[in-house]
């Protein structure tokens, strides 16, 4: 997709923005299914032999000629199979990423133009995941709230002296890196005429799991027809990790002179409390991660952003297994916010 | 295995779905205008077998939500774009023969668009730092 987007900008100087590459979605959230490294791409066909269950005959109406007065019947008719199962098998792809619970960030475009600190609208990526949410979808035919997405933005610090400009992006990275939380890019485009040097915001884009509560019940989940051998058995038991999802607090991160201190506040740092000593953690998470979370992280800071909102999860499988965790990040320069704001 | 697997047909998905093939612009401002994200995406071109001959250009976009499948041949709007200049539409950038419903489309960030198939991150379009990032 990215060569497409590139081979467009080239020929007709579009910037085609806000693009999902589903082969990066599907490495990204499902990463287990498929050999080879994250970037190696996966074939439209493969993806929907795996999500769909079904083989998609495209043929040699690919390589034919695109520029015919008239395209033939068969060239009308076969290309967008390969735009419609992309967006078809989203909905697959998307159950996985429920599952796996990790946070996809996606680097948007940038304003050259000095924009403000802005908040991206979200319907569009909302309704994305949203898609298709009928009977084929077998979270969404048993109630299951689909995935939510929010929509950040983080402004870069302005040049000074000895900073590079994506500093603050890179601090985030290191502090989510620091506490050891597995995260994964979704990058979409960037505009191809703007320069790391003339970027004054990046947002980011995180994909967080369904509020499930507790007492919930979720009956097991047959895979859909057509999909039977496709789906392994952990699905089914990823699922069951579902039901006993113990989400989602506020941790409040306070900016101070030199410092970023992360606190925990409300039952999730009861939570840990009371539940540390029968706790154990798959091989992602190390209890000093958890214990760094249940206290507090102090960052050394050295950028401008006054201060930044950290959600954290946890995904809690039987027995106590923390199979994963996801944190979303807000960064506000506002100076008007306050403790007052913040939810506890 | 997979040659057992059933074939796919996006009419099994959405039977109501409407395929329209385009090739002037003013259709394609007509549909667009309706089309909202987020969206399937997909380019075509003629392939050049010539070995070290350029690439040709972009000759098809394709877009498709549930409800309608867009088949923009551009390359006919450029044929035509270059050949009658003076009645070129107005739904058609001058210099290109590209429709501007669709390059508004395709530049706006609100509209997701879906597709498959990266090959590599390019540090021309990602900058270094940010190639990096990559977990």
């Amino acid at each position: 997709m990215l060569d497409d987007v590139q081979k467009l900008y080239k020929d007709r100087q579009v910037s085609t923005r806000n693009c999902v590459d589903l082969s990066l979605l599907a490495r990204s959230v499902d990463n287990a299914q498929w050999k080879g490294k994250y970037n190696t791409s996966l074939g439209l066909a493969r993806l929907v032999e795996v999500y769909e269950g079904l083989k998609l005959l495209k043929g040699k109406v690919t390589r034919s000629n695109w520029e015919l007065s008239r395209l033939s019947s068969h060239q009308i008719e076969c290309p967008f199979l390969g735009p419609f199962t992309s967006l078809s098998s989203l909905p697959l792809v998307q159950m996985p990423a429920m599952m796996h619970m990790r946070a996809l960030f996606s680097i948007k475009g940038s304003s050259p133009w000095g924009n403000q600190w802005k908040r991206y609208p979200t319907q569009s990526i909302t309704a994305l995941m949203q898609y298709k949410a009928d009977s084929t979808n077998p979270l969404a035919s048993h109630g299951t709230r689909t995935i939510q997405i929010t929509t950040l933005a983080l402004p870069l610090p302005r040049s000074r002296r000895n900073q590079p400009k994506t500093s603050l992006l890179h601090q985030v990275v290191r502090l989510l890196r620091l506490c050891r939380i597995p995260v994964l890019f979704q990058m979409t485009m960037l505009e191809t005429d703007v320069g790391l040097g003339d970027m004054d915001w990046v947002s980011m884009v995180v994909y967080l799991p369904p509020l499930v509560p507790q007492t919930s019940c979720i009956p097991p989940v047959e895979a859909p027809v057509g999909a039977r051998n496709i789906y392994p058995d952990r699905m089914k038991i990823l699922l069951h990790d579902l039901q006993s999802c113990h989400l989602v607090e506020t941790i409040y991160a306070h900016s101070f002179k030199s410092v970023v201190t992360l606190i925990i506040m409300g039952p999730v740092q009861e939570w840990l409390q009371v539940n540390s000593d029968k706790l154990s953690f798959s091989r992602n998470i190390s209890r000093m991660r958890l214990g760094n979370v249940g206290s507090s992280v102090l960052i050394p800071r050295r950028y401008s952003t006054d201060t930044f909102f950290f959600y954290v999860g946890f995904i809690v499988a039987e027995g106590g297994l923390i199979s994963d965790v996801i944190v979303i990040l807000e960064a506000h320069t506002y100076s008007h916010l306050s403790y007052d704001m913040i939810p506890v | 295995m997979a040659h057992l697997l059933p074939a796919y047909s996006w009419r099994n998905y959405h039977p109501t779905a409407q395929l329209r093939y385009i090739t002037d612009a003013d259709n394609a401002d007509i549909d667009l205008t309706a089309l909202d994200g987020p969206v399937g995406f997909d380019l075509e071109w003629k392939p050049n077998f010539v070995k070290g001959a350029p690439e040709n250009p972009v000759a098809l976009v394709q877009l498709a939500n549930s409800k309608f499948i867009l088949v923009i041949q551009i390359s006919s709007m450029r044929r035509n774009s270059s050949l009658s200049t003076f009645s070129l539409s107005s739904s058609t950038s001058f210099l290109s023969g590209f429709p501007n419903k669709l390059r508004d489309f395709l530049e706006n960030p609100d509209f997701v668009k879906a597709g498959v198939g990266i090959q590599s991150l390019s540090h021309s379009i990602i900058p270094r730092p940010f190639a990096e990032l990559h977990c």
